[in-house]
């Protein structure tokens, strides 16, 4: 009993984390069409932050980290993206490697390849049953749960969203009713990217800091993404739960290596089964009701 | 083989491709008569390094799949021997063993990731995984592995002799791939997979097979590579298989040129060289500097240091020497027969239950109103789309389930409302993709044979839009097509280019004896063109008959001009 509490919170603790970095891929992938393979690196970047003002509280440096990414997403997107686009999915998948490298080797030399760590705001543990468990994961994974339903709230109940779903659609139709397409490719990629760092940021806490962490994050990241349909903005967050029930699951099993060679065997055959992913249909319902 | 003749003026700076080439086989030949043993032993890991791009490559540079983990290859190469050497086996059959994995995983991993429906990203996600999980595997499977302290390989009894094996194996193996695959019709159907697809499967080429084939040999060398490069280091550890040397392959190419025999090499000898060199003044940032070389080189040579020097081959000459005499007999009195064809796209009819029957030397002109289900029809018969219900038949034989190019086969073949050519390529070029897949060299009309004769070495994008319609019913005319599909042949022709079109088509049909099957919006041309007119209204034929009948039809004339 006690140890599926434990699975359970870990459960819930790890698919709110991937939830988010996988909502921000498929919002880059729906809106850019692009791959972007440095979403780790960005997710690395937000550990960084934190870890560079440790000093602040918590909830000052949080939303400063925020800002730090988003002003990197619109330095990215005007500095590097922006001249890919018409180059062919190919280069745009290399140049965001080259951007990764970047990061990743950038923030090796600022800080040093050693690893680092940074204290969480709530030390204090909550009890369930006989099960102990830290209330910084549960109160993180509480405010990612609520940050993801207000922004699917906002992309499927507000102007806003319907302007962004427009363009995912069809950005030459959205284009001429005049939703303007560099404007929204800018704020979604930086949008996507504070994302990222934001889920970076929250994870920081928990893990050792170093300058290739985002890696282990990219691969589940990107699984979520592709077992949902392409455009789909709501899909990669039920994908990111699908994958991690099924990592944890065969986790409370097996080897944690084992376990994540099985995991990539089930996409594989996922992927020949479902080439275009999945269309959870209850969101297709509510964007076609909406 | 010939080479081509009649490229267009050379792109690089210097055309001096051959000099260079001559050169640097020169230097890397001679280098253990000057360098220290330290510095051969250096060129040597630069030179199994190159072998690995050149595997990276095949897959990447010639036949456009990415792959981002091609290090799982080349480690399973380095941990074949190193296994090998560790339990005093024979290093040979390590590496044998370790080669075959890379083959059949890369084989694998192709057929997962790249078939037909599959999104362009899989291929990168599979990748990528792949090569992070063999890292873990790798640290975790200490017994055979060794875990993250790895392997340790025994010295070298001699540097320079090694060195030897290594040229020797690099160039070997790099010639073998030259005459078995470059210069090889399989080399210009990688190339035609890279730049356009779709018409690539259209001309009858395999292109889910082809690119298993080219993703299992870029596998496979880059394991062969591997094996080699495991007595240049002192021990053999899990970043081998992992996301950095992947990364810094991928940089080597990049940077080196893509698409060339050269320059794996010169990015790979010239980036471990400088790693050597500068790593220890610059630490992290020369790995920094390497991130911003890879995206300068991405963005602006796309052709890396080799593409300046070379004017870029794309193809090998594999014309045909057999000279197709007769036209393709056709005995069947119907050439193509499709029977209640439905198709639907997410709820919507496009199709509802149409039939369609072409005689022989027949030309039918498929008309209706936009979004009728015209090209969707034109989709369904040629393979590009699957039907979800009905029937198609080629001279007699059911096709519906075979793939397009199965269907170029049997005598099917088409063109697209879009030319679709391939981007970089000389109309000559187009040609030899079209008698290479034909395996015959057909007699054209003279009106496609000018067009080759006049414009041979110049590059699609400079031909006007009715010279590359041309020029795509040519290539559609070398596989002797038994039924010729068009889809608007004349959009956006000038007046007396589109009044040409009909004659031209007509005289085709007389000329090859193949049936016509052509969507078209240009009553005019119709009228000139069609034995028989069929239209098609919300995705279900509503008459047929001459144009005569046709334009009669109070159904045609509500359908067109919405009368009640």
């Amino acid at each position: 009993m006690s140890s599926w509490v434990q699975i359970l919170l870990d459960f819930i603790w790890a698919s709110s984390g991937l939830a988010l970095v996988a909502f921000s891929l498929g919002l880059i992938l729906g809106e850019l069409r692009i791959v972007n393979i440095a979403q780790g690196d960005l997710m690395m970047v937000g550990a960084y932050s934190m870890y560079a003002m440790r000093g602040l509280p918590f909830l000052i440096a949080l939303p400063l980290t925020f800002v730090v990414g988003f002003v990197l997403g619109l330095v990215l997107e005007r500095g590097v993206l922006r001249w890919v686009y018409d180059k062919g999915f190919m280069t745009t998948l290399l140049a965001t490697w080259g951007v990764g490298i970047i990061l990743q080797q950038g923030v090796a030399t600022v800080f040093t390849v050693s690893q680092k760590g940074i204290d969480p705001p709530l030390k204090g543990l909550i009890e369930i049953g006989d099960v102990v468990y830290p209330e910084y994961r549960i109160a993180a994974a509480a405010g990612i749960i609520a940050l993801l339903t207000i922004l699917l709230l906002v992309l499927y109940r507000t102007a806003l969203g319907l302007r962004l779903r427009a363009s995912i659609d069809n950005v030459e139709m959205a284009a001429v009713l005049g939703i303007s397409p560099q404007r929204m490719f800018a704020m979604v990629f930086a949008l996507a990217t504070a994302l990222a760092v934001l889920a970076g940021a929250l994870i920081a806490p928990t893990i050792a800091i170093n300058p290739t962490l985002g890696l282990s994050f990219l691969a589940p990241a990107f699984f979520a993404v592709l077992i949902s349909k392409p455009g789909s903005l709501g899909g990669p967050v039920l994908g990111a739960v699908a994958v991690e029930f099924t990592f944890t699951l065969l986790q409370a099993y097996l080897n944690i290596t084992v376990a994540e060679s099985i995991l990539f065997g089930l996409l594989a055959i996922f992927i020949v089964l479902k080439p275009q992913g999945i269309t959870w249909s209850w969101i297709t319902a509510r964007e076609e009701a909406s | 083989m010939k080479t081509l003749r009649g490229r267009p003026a050379a792109t690089g700076i210097f055309n001096s491709g051959r000099v260079l080439g001559l050169l640097l086989f020169a230097a890397a030949a001679l280098c253990p008569l000057f360098l220290n043993e330290f510095k051969v032993g250096l060129i040597g890991l630069g030179l199994t390094y190159g072998l690995f791009a050149v595997g990276l490559d095949l897959a990447w540079g010639r036949t456009g799949i990415v792959s981002i983990g091609q290090a799982v290859f080349f480690g399973l190469g380095t941990y074949g021997v190193a296994i090998a050497l560790v339990r005093h086996g024979s290093a040979p059959v390590g590496g044998a063993i370790g080669v075959a994995l890379a083959g059949l995983l890369g084989a694998f991993t192709a057929a997962v990731g790249l078939r037909r429906a599959t999104n362009p990203s899989t291929m990168a996600v599979l990748t990528l995984a792949i090569t992070l999980l063999a890292e873990k595997i790798a640290r975790d499977w200490w017994s055979v592995t060794g875990g993250s302290s790895g392997l340790y390989v025994p010295p070298l009894t001699s540097t320079y002799s090694y060195y030897y094996l290594c040229f020797a194996t690099a160039v070997g193996v790099v010639a073998l791939l030259w005459l078995t695959v470059l210069n090889r019709p399989l080399g210009n159907r990688l190339t035609a997979i890279r730049l356009n697809e779709r018409r690539a499967e259209h001309l009858g080429i395999p292109i889910f097979r082809e690119r298993i084939i080219a993703f299992a040999l870029s596998a496979i060398v880059s394991a062969v590579a591997g094996a080699f490069s495991a007595p240049w280091m002192s021990s053999v550890s899990p970043d081998r298989v992992g996301i950095v040397l992947s990364t810094q392959v991928l940089v080597w190419v990049a940077v080196g040129g893509r698409a060339t025999l050269l320059g794996p090499f010169v990015g790979a000898v010239v980036l471990t060289y400088g790693q050597d060199a500068l790593a220890s003044s610059m630490g992290n940032s020369y790995l920094l500097l390497l991130g911003v070389l890879f995206i300068l080189a991405v963005l602006l040579v796309p052709n890396g240091i080799a593409g300046l020097f070379f004017a870029g081959r794309e193809l090998a000459d594999t014309t045909p020497r057999v000279e197709a005499a007769v036209p393709r007999p056709t005995a069947a009195a119907d050439a193509l027969v499709a029977t209640d064809i439905v198709k639907r796209f997410s709820g919507n009819l496009a199709v509802d239950k149409a039939n369609l029957r072409v005689r022989a030397r027949e030309i039918v002109c498929l008309i209706g109103p936009n979004g009728a289900g015209k090209t969707t029809l034109l989709n369904i018969l040629s393979g590009a789309i699957e039907c979800d219900a009905g029937a198609v038949s080629l001279s007699g034989t059911p096709i519906d389930t075979m793939p397009p190019h199965h269907r170029v086969a049997a005598g099917l073949a088409r063109t697209f409302q879009i030319p679709s050519l391939f981007p970089g390529l000389t109309v000559a070029e187009h040609f030899i993709l079209a008698r290479q897949e034909a395996g015959t060299v057909t007699p054209l009309p003279e009106i496609y044979a000018r067009l080759e004769r006049n414009h041979g070495d110049q590059r699609v994008e400079l031909l006007s839009l009715s010279d590359r319609r041309s020029l795509e019913i040519a290539m559609a005319l070398c596989s002797q097509p038994v039924v010729l599909l068009l889809d608007e042949p004349a959009a956006g022709l000038a007046r007396h280019e589109a009044d040409a079109l009909a004659t031209t088509l007509r005289a085709l049909r007389d000329q090859t004896g193949c049936a016509i099957v052509c969507v078209e919006h240009d009553m005019e041309i119709v009228r000139n063109l069609a034995d028989r007119v069929v239209c098609l209204h919300h995705g279900k034929v509503i008459s047929e008959g001459t144009m005569a009948e046709v334009s009669a039809n109070p159904e045609v004339r509500r359908a067109y001009l919405g009368l009640a």
